[in-house]
């Protein structure tokens, strides 16, 4: 995050991140645990809402902790707009939404953080126009990720304030090498992080003791709807990346929200 | 979205209520108190927001209930008690048993999640976590700020950018047909018909013209915020609510109801197995069941009550 420091060295920073992440995922593997050995009836449901608020939690902790600034919650806003009213906008195609695309860019424009909340929050204001239901921690968590990816990968890259491609793509924000990491991302992440999580609610509560057939069952029904996801994020990010990448960069440029 | 009895207590209370409602469908797995659940979240749903939650109910989780039902049986064939086989897999009671309670736990789940959507209008779920979650809570509350507004410029932004979507060759021709044609051109929409990949371009262009408006807007509203003193101490909210003497018996009563079920749950009361053979857990589950449905229905409860009072109050006049 660009503002995000805020003042406070950032070595404070990085430990209170890892003391967070750390819980969460010692909290998460204890669940696990208990699931596998617990003879409660449905524990992996049980467990996997727990993990589920475990990985949510430490972002949102963290991103209090930050104290971010009025416009960067504003951009933040901004995004999940975008993101919701695109979902609602190409609501006459099913699965063939924008939503992915705009939190990818939320993450390469943004950061990593800023990627989770924009995704994680899409998906919980989205909801309440598409249903909310024991599925939104999933989706929440699922989208987050693919947003916060997209930061780790792409943000010093592709970013704000990155050094322009050179050659012929030198107005463009990004080079045809990155749009083509960009696209291969956005298609994998559709199956990795929406397909993979998204389904295991569905998978899980299906029945009451899962097995791995039950599981694969799910995500093979799933995948024609992942496919056209990404098919749809790849469209998406082809025509929208480059040009929405600038704009954001041109409004941090021009309001100095860069450090 | 509503102004009911129920929204004249503390939004922490309503937001307990909801949360309490939630996770006590999902942890007691147990027909009946599925069915309590399911009626009392249909009820206050209908309560709360008339024939528009009825309406939603049979457009949305009324089918994902169906297709539970239909779906375990199909997958599932655990169980002892065949009814018929499809091909070579059995299809059994017990796993029909199962998909009804999903179904009723789904269906329970998501008219919560309505009712919870009713009540919890932004304003009210900034009281809850204004304080512990700040950023996030604003976040949120900006987000449901500023989504009508992006339709709305959405909507001119799209009929600004109509005539744009035509090809020139057809322009032309609409010009060079001219005056012959203009009799027809009122009912021409035919001419027009876009193909899916048109209305992909347009919708795009549309959101690429929203991200420019939105993202020059937030500036504006982020630089007005900074000038009214966001971020500072001693901030306050919207509105006022207090504490009231009725909000900590209503909010007492249903962290007590919710511990009655909980311990309910906790001493198998509330067992119960499908598999192999659907079982019971012995005990008489009627005063449990009780408990539980006082629990769910305290909003139901407060709203009755009060138009109880409201026309006792019409008939003294």
């Amino acid at each position: 995050m660009t503002e995000a420091a805020g003042g406070k060295p950032n070595t404070k920073k990085h430990v209170r991140d890892a003391l967070l992440a750390g819980g969460g995922i010692i909290l998460s593997a204890a669940a696990m645990l208990w699931a596998a050995t617990t003879n409660v009836d449905r524990g992996y449901m049980y467990a996997s809402i727990l993990i589920m608020l475990f990985v949510l939690v430490p972002f949102y902790v963290s991103f209090e902790k930050d104290r971010p600034y009025a416009r960067q919650i504003v951009l933040i806003a901004v995004m999940v707009t975008i993101a919701v009213a695109g979902r609602a906008a190409f609501f006459w195609i099913p699965q063939f939404k924008p939503i992915i695309a705009v939190v990818i860019i939320a993450g390469v424009a943004m950061g990593a953080q800023a990627g989770f909340v924009v995704g994680s929050m899409s998906a919980f204001v989205s909801n309440f126009i598409f249903g909310q239901g024991p599925w939104t921690p999933f989706q929440m968590v699922a989208w987050g990720l693919i947003g916060m990816v997209a930061g780790l990968l792409f943000y010093r890259k592709m970013g704000p304030g990155a050094k322009a491609p050179a050659g012929p793509d030198a107005d463009r924000q990004i080079g045809k090498g990155g749009l083509a990491a960009l696209l291969i991302y956005g298609a994998v992440s559709c199956f990795i992080f929406h397909g993979a999580i998204t389904d295991l609610w569905t998978a899980l509560s299906l029945t009451d003791h899962p097995t791995l057939g039950v599981i694969l069952t799910v995500y093979g029904t799933g995948l024609i709807a992942d496919a056209v996801l990404a098919a749809a994020t790849v469209i998406f990010l082809l025509l929208m990346a480059r040009p929405m990448l600038k704009k954001l960069d041109r409004v941090m440029k021009k309001y100095g929200m860069l450090e | 979205m509503i102004e009911t009895a129920f929204t004249k207590y503390h939004p922490v209370v309503n937001f307990i209520f909801f949360i309490t409602a939630i996770v006590m469908t999902v942890v007691i797995f147990h027909p009946a108190a599925l069915a309590v659940s399911l009626a009392a979240s249909v009820a206050s749903a209908v309560k709360f927001s008339g024939k528009k939650a009825v309406k939603y109910f049979f457009a949305f989780p009324f089918f994902v209930m169906i297709l539970s039902m239909i779906l375990n049986p199909l997958f599932v064939h655990k169980g002892l008690t065949v009814l018929f086989y499809i091909g070579e897999s059995p299809v059994t009671v017990e796993a029909f048993a199962y998909g009804a309670c999903t179904a009723m736990m789904v269906g329970a789940v998501i008219m919560w999640s309505y009712c919870y959507t009713q009540i919890m209008t932004s304003d009210r779920f900034m009281a809850v976590f204004g304080k512990i979650a700040p950023s996030t809570s604003l976040v949120f509350s900006m987000i449901l700020r500023f989504l009508p507004r992006a339709r709305r410029q959405a909507g001119k932004i799209a009929s600004a950018q109509e005539l744009l979507f035509v090809p020139p060759e057809e322009v032309a021709a609409e010009i060079e047909a001219g005056a012959a044609n203009a009799a027809d051109e009122a009912d021409g929409q035919t001419s027009r018909e876009q193909t899916k990949t048109t209305k992909i371009k347009k919708g795009m262009r549309v959101m690429s013209v929203l991200t420019t408006w939105a993202l020059e807007n937030s500036i504006d509203t982020a630089d007005s915020m900074r000038a009214r003193g966001y971020g500072l101490a001693g901030r306050t909210m919207y509105r006022k609510y207090r504490a009231r003497p009725a909000d900590i018996i209503c909010g007492s009563l249903i962290l007590a109801l919710l511990a009655a079920s909980v311990w309910a749950k906790a001493s198998g009361v509330w067992d119960f197995y499908c598999y192999p053979e659907i079982e019971f857990g012995g005990r008489p589950v009627l005063p449990a069941c009780i408990l539980l449905a006082a629990m769910y229905a305290v909003p139901l409860v407060i709203e009755v009550w009060e138009d109880i009072k409201w026309t006792r109050s019409l008939s003294k006049i």
